[in-house]
C-alpha cells in the first residue's frame, strides 16, 4: 500500500515536471515571435514594441531555463561526464546516484530558499522595471525559479529514496536494473 | 586555509564530484556557494545565491541561445541535412575519398545552420555512415570523418560556444562570429585535404564509388539546397546589415527556419514537437551549468586563484604564445574527461584573467578557445563526438577503430590551431575587413 502511495506520487511529480517543461516549450515559441515581431516593427513601421527586451529577459527566458529543470533531471538529462564512476561496480555507482540526487536536493533548496526570499521582498514592494514606455510587473517573475526549484527537489528527494531502496535491497532486487540508460542529447 | 588554498581546493573537490558522475552545474555551483562561505561567510554567500540564478537567466544577451539550438533541430527535423549531403556527394563523389570529402564539407555546410557540434556529428552521421559503409570505405575513416567534421558546428557561425564565450569575455558576439569563418573553413579544407592524400596513398581505405553524374543531375541536387544560403545571408547578412542584432539573429534565424520547412511542406506536428523539445533540453541544461559557473566566477574571483595564476605567468616572463600553449594543454589535459561546457566553465573564469593580463587579443582566444574545446570532443576516453559516432555504429565499430580514426583528424587539427597561433590574421582579418 505505501509502495503504491509512493509510485502514485512519483507519477504526479513526473506529470507535473512534463507539464511544466511544455510550458517551458510554449514560451520558447512565444519568444521567437515576439523578437521577431518587435524586429519587423522596427524594420518596416519605424519603432519597437516597448519592454521586448524586458519580457524576454524576465519572464520568457526564466520560464525556460527554470521550468524544465526538473523534467531534465527526470530524464536523466543533466550534462555530466561519467570516467571514474564508470569504473566502479553497478552497485557504488547506485550509491553515487544518492550522492548526486542529495546534493541536488541541497543545492535547489537553497536555491529555491533564496530565491523565495528574493520573491517575497519584490511581491511586497509590487516590483517593476521601467521599460522605454511604461513600467513592467516584474515580481511574479520572480517566483518562476521558486517553483521550478521545490519541484527539483521534490523529484530529487524520490530519486535520493529510490536510489537508497535498490542499495539496500541489492541482492534482493538483482543487479539487471540498475542501467540509467536514457539516450542523452548532449546540446554543444 | 587561505583564499588561494581555498580556491585550489574548490577546483579539486570539483574535478573529485565530476569525476564521480555528479551533474557538472550542480558541482560547480554547489562547490563554489560554500567556497565563498568558507572565505567570506555564509550571508555573503546566500546573498550571491539569492542574486546569480536569477540574473543570469534572465539575461537579454543569451537569449540567442535557446535561439539558435531551436534553428539547429528545425533544420535537421526539417531534412536540410539529407539534402545538403546529397548534393555534396554528386559535386565531390569522384575525389579519392569522395563520399568522406562529401561528408566534411556538408558538415561544414550544416554547421552553418547549427551551433552545436553534437547535433552536426549525430546528423550527419545518420545519412552518411551507412551510404560511406554501402560502398565498402574503411569504418576507421567514415567514423573518423564524421566526429571530427561535427567540430566545425561550433567554429562556423552561429555557435552555441561563441555565444557563451563572448558573453563571459564580454567580447563581441558578431566579431567572434565572423572571425570563426575562415578558421572554419580552413579546418573543413584541412581535412578533406588529408583525407584524399590518406586514399590516394592506400586506395583501399575508400573504394571508388560509381558517381557518373550528369551536370544535370548535380544541378538538381544543388537546388535542393536553397534553404543553406537563405539561412546563412539570412543571419549573418540580417545582423551585418544591421536588420538584427546579433541576439535577435537567433529568432530571427529560427523564423526563417520555420517559414522554410513551412514552405517545403516538411512541417508536421511530430517536426515541430521534437524540435522544440530538444531546444528546450538543450537550453535548460546548458543553462544550469552556465548558472554555476557564474558562481564559479564569483568563487575565484574571492579566491584570488586567476590573478594569482596571471602574476605567475607575468612574472615568470612568459609571452602570449606560451599563456596559449599553456591554455592549449590544460584544455587537452582537461578535455579529455570533461564534456565542452563543463571544460569551458571550469576554465573561462580561471583562464580569462589570465589572457587579458597578458594583453591577447579576446576574439583570437574565443576562437582558440572553440578549437580547444572542440578537441576535447575528440580525444579518449572522453571524446563526446566519438561516443555519438559509436551510438550509431552500434557493435560493428570498435571505439578503439573510432579513436584511431580521429587521430587522423586531430593531427591536422594541431597543425590548424599552431597556423591560427602563428598568424594571427587568418583569424582576425576578415572581421577588420568588415569593420568590426
Amino acid at each position: 500500500m505505501s509502495q503504491l502511495r509512493e509510485i502514485s506520487a512519483a507519477r504526479l511529480l513526473d506529470g507535473i515536471s512534463g507539464v511544466s517543461a511544455a510550458l517551458g516549450a510554449c514560451v520558447m515559441g512565444l519568444m521567437a515571435v515576439h523578437v521577431v515581431t518587435d524586429v519587423a516593427f522596427r524594420y518596416f513601421a519605424g519603432f519597437s514594441l516597448a519592454g521586448t527586451t524586458e519580457i524576454v529577459s524576465r519572464y520568457y527566458m526564466v520560464t525556460l531555463i527554470f521550468l524544465p529543470l526538473a523534467y531534465v533531471q527526470r530524464k536523466g538529462q543533466h550534462i555530466d561526464a561519467s570516467l571514474l564512476a564508470d569504473l566502479l561496480s553497478p552497485r557504488f555507482q547506485v550509491l553515487l546516484g544518492c550522492l548526486s540526487a542529495a546534493l541536488m536536493a541541497l543545492y535547489a533548496t537553497l536555491i529555491g530558499w533564496r530565491a523565495a526570499t528574493e520573491a517575497l521582498r519584490a511581491t511586497e514592494i509590487s516590483e517593476k522595471i521601467q521599460t522605454a514606455d511604461y513600467f513592467l510587473l516584474a515580481w511574479p517573475a520572480r517566483w518562476i525559479p521558486v517553483l521550478a526549484m521545490a519541484l527539483v527537489v521534490a523529484i530529487s528527494i524520490i530519486e535520493l529514496a529510490t536510489h537508497a531502496y535498490r542499495f539496500w535491497n541489492w541482492k534482493r532486487l538483482g543487479r539487471t536494473d540498475v542501467s540509467n540508460d536514457f539516450e542523452r542529447v548532449t546540446p554543444i | 586555509m587561505s583564499s588561494l588554498a581555498i580556491g585550489f581546493t574548490g577546483v579539486g573537490v570539483i574535478l573529485l564530484l565530476i569525476a564521480l558522475r555528479v551533474p557538472i552545474g550542480l558541482s560547480l555551483g554547489l562547490v563554489a556557494f560554500f567556497g565563498i562561505a568558507a572565505i567570506t561567510n555564509f550571508n555573503i554567500a546566500l546573498s550571491v545565491l539569492s542574486l546569480v540564478p536569477f540574473e543570469t537567466a534572465a539575461s537579454w544577451e543569451l537569449s540567442a541561445i535557446p535561439m539558435f539550438l531551436l534553428m539547429g533541430t528545425l533544420a535537421f527535423h526539417s531534412g536540410l541535412t539529407t539534402a545538403l549531403f546529397e548534393a555534396a556527394r554528386l559535386w565531390l563523389g569522384r575525389f579519392p575519398g569522395g563520399l568522406a570529402v562529401a561528408t566534411n564539407f556538408a558538415c561544414a555546410g550544416f554547421a552553418a545552420a547549427s551551433g552545436s557540434s553534437l547535433a552536426t556529428t549525430l546528423t550527419m552521421g545518420r545519412i552518411a555512415l551507412p551510404e560511406m559503409k554501402r560502398n565498402g570505405y574503411d569504418m576507421g575513416l567514415a567514423t573518423g570523418v564524421v566526429a571530427s567534421a561535427g567540430t566545425l558546428g561550433s567554429l562556423i557561425p552561429p555557435s552555441v560556444l561563441m555565444i557563451l564565450i563572448g558573453v563571459f569575455a564580454q567580447t563581441s558576439i558578431l566579431k567572434l562570429f565572423i572571425a570563426g569563418v575562415v578558421p572554419g573553413l580552413l579546418s573543413a579544407l584541412a581535412f578533406a585535404t588529408m583525407i584524399m592524400v590518406r586514399v590516394k596513398l592506400r586506395p583501399s581505405l575508400a573504394p571508388h564509388g560509381d558517381v557518373d553524374v550528369s551536370f544535370r543531375q548535380k544541378l538538381a541536387a544543388t537546388g535542393g539546397i536553397w534553404p543553406l544560403p537563405l539561412l546563412v545571408i539570412g543571419v549573418i547578412g540580417g545582423i551585418y546589415g544591421g536588420i538584427v542584432t546579433a541576439t535577435e539573429a537567433g529568432a530571427f534565424g529560427a523564423a526563417l527556419t520555420f517559414l522554410v520547412a513551412l514552405v517545403q511542406g516538411k512541417l508536421n506536428w511530430g517536426v515541430l514537437k521534437s524540435s522544440f523539445w530538444g531546444a528546450l533540453v538543450g537550453t535548460a541544461s546548458i543553462f544550469f551549468i552556465v548558472i554555476g559557473a557564474v558562481l564559479l566566477t564569483r568563487f575565484m574571483a574571492f579566491s584570488g586563484l586567476p590573478a594569482f595564476l596571471a602574476s605567475i605567468m607575468s612574472d615568470g616572463g612568459i609571452t602570449q604564445v606560451g599563456v596559449i600553449v599553456i591554455a592549449a594543454l590544460t584544455y587537452f589535459v582537461l578535455g579529455m574527461f570533461l564534456d565542452p561546457l563543463g571544460l569551458l566553465f571550469l576554465t573561462l573564469p580561471v583562464m580569462l584573467p589570465v589572457f587579458k593580463s597578458v594583453g591577447l587579443d579576446l576574439t583570437l582566444v574565443g576562437v582558440l578557445i572553440v578549437k580547444f574545446v572542440e578537441i576535447g570532443l575528440m580525444t579518449p576516453p572522453v571524446g563526446l563526438n566519438v561516443f555519438a559516432v559509436k551510438s550509431l555504429v552500434g557493435k560493428e565499430v570498435s571505439l578503439g577503430q573510432i579513436f584511431r580514426g580521429v587521430g587522423w583528424f586531430l593531427a591536422v587539427d594541431i597543425v590548424v590551431i599552431a597556423l591560427l597561433v602563428a598568424f594571427p590574421e587568418i583569424t582576425l582579418l576578415l572581421p577588420r575587413l568588415m569593420g568590426l
